[in-house]
Order: C-alpha cells, then sequence, then structure tokens
C-alpha cells in the first residue's frame, strides 16, 4: 500500500478508531498487530518473500533468545555475522554472489525474494542482540518481538525506534485516548506529510526528468536542476514519508523519533548526518561508530586520533553503501567517508592552532557560519548526483556544471539585465534567509506553539488540508496517476 | 564518599584540554566546545579508567541525547559505582 494515498488515509482513519474503540491494552495490541499485518501482505508479492520472512524472523528470535540465555559475546559475533551475510545475500550485493558459490538452486539471482523492510529489521535486531547482551534491554518475548519488528509505521523505512521505547509505548495502550489538539496535530503532520510526497516531491521530480536528464546540449538551466533538483525532492520524498508515519504513530499512542532537523542549515558533513535520516545515523553512530572507536582507542591510546579519522571514514561509507549495492553508491559512501574524516581533522587543525577561546568565537561568527553552510550544502548536492546517477551520468553532471561555469561570463552577456538579475535576486534572497535562520526558525517554533494552543485554528487548518489533498488525489485518479512511491522503501 | 563531580571536573578538563571548564548540572553537550561522538567516547574510556567502571552502548548512545545533562551523566557514574 503506497504510504501517499487516499487508501492510506482511510486505512488509517479506520485503524484509529478500531483501536479507540477497544477496551484495554490486550485488545488494543491485537488491532495494532492486525493493522500492520494488513499492511504488509500486499507488500510481500509471493510465497518465496513470506518463507524468507518467516525465516528471517525466526533465525534472529532465536539467537535473542539464545543470548538471554547464555550471554556469550561469540554468539553475539556469529549471530550477527550471519544476519549480515544473509542480508548482504538478499540484498543481491553480486560483489558477495561472484565470491560464494552458492549452489544454483538456492542462488537469489534466480530466485529473488522482496523483503520488505530488511534492512530496518536487519538495524533493529543488531540493536536488540548487543544491548541484550549488555544487559540494557527491556524484557521481550516473541509477540513483542514481532509486533517491534513489523509494525506498521516503522517497518517500509523506518525511522529506526529503539526497543525499549517502543516496549513504553505498548505496555501504555491501556492510557485514555489522546487529547483533541495532540489528535489534530498528528492529522496535520499526515496530510503535511502527503502534501510534501504527492505535491512538493512528485512536482521537483518531474522538473528532474523534464529538464534535468539526459540533454544533447546542456544549459546552465538543466544542468544547475539537475545539481539542485535530486536533493529537494529526496528531502519531499522521505521527510513526507517520516511526517506521514509519525502522525499514524501518534495517532495510535506510538511517539516515533525524529528524522529530520532542518538538514540544509547543516555546517559540515557530520551535523548535515546529524539532521538527515537522523535514527540511521545515530544507530550508525552508536553500533558502528562508538562501538569501534573505543575498541580501537582503548587497545592503541596513542593512535585515537587517527583511528577517528579511519572510522568516521568507514562509519559514513557504511552509510552510504547501505542504500546501495552499485559503484555510485560506493562513490556516495567515499564522498560521505571522505567529508567527515576531513571535517574532523579540520576542527582537530583549528583547535591546534588558533585555541579553545578563538575556535569558540570562530565558530559563533555568523559569516563563517554562512560560508560553512553554503559549501556543505554544495557538498551534500555533489554526494547526491552519485545518489541519483550512476557514476558516469552524475560525472557529466558534475563535467557539464564546470563547463557552464567557466562560460558563465559570456553566457551572461549574451542576455538581457532581467535574467541574471533574477540570479541575483534569488541568490540574495536565499542568503539573507540562511542569514536569518536562526531568528527565523525560533519564530516558526513560536508560531507552531502558538497555532498548537488553538484547537479551532488548527481544526481550520486540518480542513484546508483535507480539501487540498482531496484535490491532490483527485488530480491522480483523473489523469490515472499512480501515487508517487517513497524512495527509501526500496532500500 | 567519592566526589564524583569533582574526579568528573577533572576528566573533563583533561579530555577537552580546557582548563576552564567548570560542571554545572544542566550543562549538556552543546554547552562544550568540541563535545562531539569521538571526545565523547575518549570522555568514556578516560572515566572508565578513571573510576573503573563500564559503559554500554547503550547507555553511551543515551548520554548523547539532547535531554540529557551533567546532571544524568554524574547520576548515572553514581549507580555503576553503587551497584559495584
Amino acid at each position: 500500500m503506497a504510504v501517499c494515498s487516499l487508501g492510506f488515509l482511510f486505512f488509517c482513519g479506520a485503524a484509529v478508531i478500531v483501536f479507540h474503540l477497544a477496551p484495554g491494552k490486550r485488545l488494543r495490541q491485537i488491532v495494532l498487530a492486525c493493522v500492520s499485518l494488513m499492511f504488509l501482505i500486499p507488500l510481500v508479492p509471493d510465497l518465496r518473500s513470506w518463507i524468507w520472512f518467516v525465516f528471517f524472523l525466526g533465525i534472529t528470535y532465536g539467537a535473542l533468545a539464545l543470548v538471554r540465555a547464555q550471554s556469550r559475546g561469540w554468539i553475539v559475533t556469529a549471530a550477527v555475522s550471519l544476519v549480515l551475510l544473509l542480508y548482504l545475500y538478499v540484498k543481491r550485493y553480486t560483489l558477495l554472489a561472484a565470491f560464494i558459490p552458492f549452489p544454483l538452486a538456492l542462488d537469489m539471482r534466480l530466485h529473488k525474494a522482496e523483503v520488505v523492510g530488511l534492512s530496518y529489521m536487519t538495524f533493529k535486531f543488531i540493536h536488540m542482540l548487543i544491548d541484550q547482551w549488555q544487559g540494557q534491554l527491556a524484557p521481550f518475548n516473541l509477540w513483542r518481538y514481532l509486533n517491534y519488528q513489523l509494525s506498521f509505521f516503522t517497518i517500509t523505512a523506518g525511522p529506526i525506534q529503539r526497543y525499549n521505547d517502543f516496549l513504553k509505548y505498548w505496555e501504555e495502550m491501556d492510557l485514555q485516548p489522546s487529547e483533541t489538539r495532540e489528535s489534530l496535530l498528528y492529522w496535520i503532520r499526515i496530510l503535511t506529510g502527503m502534501i510534501k510526497v504527492g505535491l512538493l516531491g512528485a512536482y521537483v521530480e518531474t522538473a528532474l526528468k523534464s529538464y534535468g536528464g539526459l540533454w544533447t546540449t546542456p544549459t546552465l538551466g538543466s544542468v544547475l536542476i539537475a545539481f539542485y533538483a535530486y536533493p529537494v525532492y529526496l528531502y519531499f520524498n522521505f521527510s513526507g514519508y517520516t511526517d506521514i508515519v509519525i502522525g499514524a504513530g501518534g495517532l495510535l499512542g506510538f511517539r516515533l523519533p525524529e528524522n529530520f532537523n532542518r538538514p540544509w542549515l547543516s555546517r559540515n558533513v557530520l551535523d548535515f548526518w546529524d539532521r538527515w535520516h537522523i535514527t540511521l545515523t545515530h544507530w550508525i553512530r552508536d553500533y558502528v561508530f562508538m562501538s569501534s572507536y573505543k575498541a580501537a582507542a582503548t587497545a592503541f591510546p596513542r593512535g585515537a586520533r587517527s583511528w577517528s579519522y579511519t572510522l568516521l571514514f568507514f562509519a559514513l561509507f557504511v552509510a552510504g553503501v547501505w542504500h546501495g549495492t552499485t559503484d555510485a553508491f560506493v562513490m556516495f559512501g567515499v564522498l560521505n567517508g571522505l567529508g567527515a574524516a576531513a571535517t574532523r581533522a579540520y576542527g582537530d587543525v583549528l583547535r591546534a592552532t588558533i585555541g579553545h577561546q578563538r575556535l569558540r568565537a570562530y565558530l559563533k561568527n555568523k559569516t563563517v557560519r554562512l560560508i560553512a553552510i553554503v559549501i556543505t550544502l554544495h557538498y551534500v548536492c555533489v554526494c547526491q548526483l552519485f545518489f541519483a546517477n550512476d557514476v558516469d551520468h552524475a560525472l557529466s553532471i558534475l563535467s557539464a556544471l564546470g563547463t557552464c561555469l567557466a562560460n558563465l561570463p559570456a553566457a551572461v552577456s549574451r542576455y538581457s539585465w532581467q535574467g541574471p538579475a533574477l540570479v541575483l535576486v534569488a541568490a540574495a534572497v536565499l542568503l539573507t534567509a540562511l542569514w536569518k535562520s536562526d531568528a527565523a526558525g525560533s519564530f516558526f517554533e513560536r508560531a507552531g506553539r502558538w497555532l498548537g494552543e488553538r484547537n479551532g485554528l488548527l481544526s481550520t487548518i486540518l480542513c484546508a488540508q483535507c480539501a487540498f489533498v482531496a484535490g491532490m488525489f483527485f488530480v491522480q485518479w483523473a489523469f490515472q496517476q499512480e501515487p508517487p512511491p517513497v524512495l527509501y522503501m526500496q532500500f | 564518599m567519592r566526589d564524583v563531580r569533582a574526579e568528573l571536573q577533572e576528566i573533563f578538563r583533561q579530555v577537552f584540554d580546557d582548563p576552564t571548564i567548570v560542571l554545572r548540572d544542566d550543562m549538556t553537550a552543546a554547552d562544550v566546545e568540541g563535545w562531539d561522538s569521538v571526545t565523547h567516547i575518549d570522555l568514556l574510556i578516560a572515566i572508565e579508567r578513571a573510576l573503573g567502571i563500564k559503559f554500554a552502548t547503550a547507555e553511551m548512545s543515551r548520554l548523547k541525547e539532547p535531554d540529557q545533562n551533567i546532571g544524568s551523566f554524574v547520576r548515572l557514574i553514581e549507580s555503576k559505582l553503587q551497584a559495584g
């Protein structure tokens, strides 16, 4: 079921009504389990995929139960390795298939299985296993485990909720329904997400396909669209999806973690990943970077700094390669890893050369911040070229961009004054917006709080959104368009 | 009784190479210049060595959350010291 569709909206509405009519915790848990199953069924295409699903959930639960019974490090290592190999195999990392001679009958290249949410289930399982081993995991059983893994608002593309947080809400289901104001805010969040995915994201994607695709003679405009539009599309698509599931989860009593925090205001690559797909970054920070860096810095204290650069590179490389199996994603991972390591190295050099006091002043300087934001924005756009295209096409866009910029003075002189003036005004507005971003952010936060306290206004906004979204779905239906897919559901 | 706060302050000053740091309960990672994921681990390793305790991955992660502060950090350390 597409999350940006009228069907999903009715599905959510029906789920919320049945959920809140159910008396008591047990019944509500059963309702939620049924809702998750109904959401999952259309996403699993065939019997083979179901078998993989059951197999994956079976062996991961078995590993967890084993570690609960015998808390041994080697069992944890073996289980994580096995699940990672399985993950690489099912995700068809062709590199692995070239090295491991699977019997033909088992070869995934011949018998493909679609295991929806495999990445997110793997993340959740590894987190549970390590926390269980270290005595930090809340009690679990098969019923809770299955509901945690298959919960419909996190299975397809996150956000990655930690088990202890999930359990807290799972056990509080007998509480009274949330107040009207909260429900209105969650419905507004769902509809905002649908507008982001179905209208804004879809519009930018159309522009990208129309003007930013392959060209015979690239113009500055088409190259700029190819360079800037994809990150915008991805942001609307993925943050819109996140809004929808956070709203749906909230209506059913689950407070899901946020996945975005104004990513375009990041001042370096590390900051960007702390604001974009936050739950994935934090998972990688906790279970890849922190664990490996702690082991390395404890074993080799003198080489800790070198290890920090290497392991930061590795962590962001993993974040990149996780997205896909092609060489373009390897490039995406390498660029992000290099950006992260360089950010850390630059900070260390500054600290060593100008000292703490001046570094504090440097970091607070608004001009420095603005320059850092603009550089990061462009670096992220370069990285995402490899996310969106194959390596050759990404390089051709970069090459065309270089050519267009080199010919810019000649190109501008051919235009009348209106075109360049428009570009300059747009750039000035953008830079002013960035310059005033803190003030604007706090203004919107205050406005949001003010609005959030007024049920009448919230109802009006919700009604306007309903009308708008109804129009959007009507256009989709009239022109027989498919609901726009959520890109991250394929990872 | 052990003065965890004073010991912690000394460790902070060494790890962040800043002798002016004075810890307050309401301080968060954002208030200490240079407190990123790398120095966070350096800090935890220094605390583990100095106080003879161990942090689990989930605890290391939780201490980086925005709602955590020095006060909650001190309480976690004290509870670990009491547990032995």
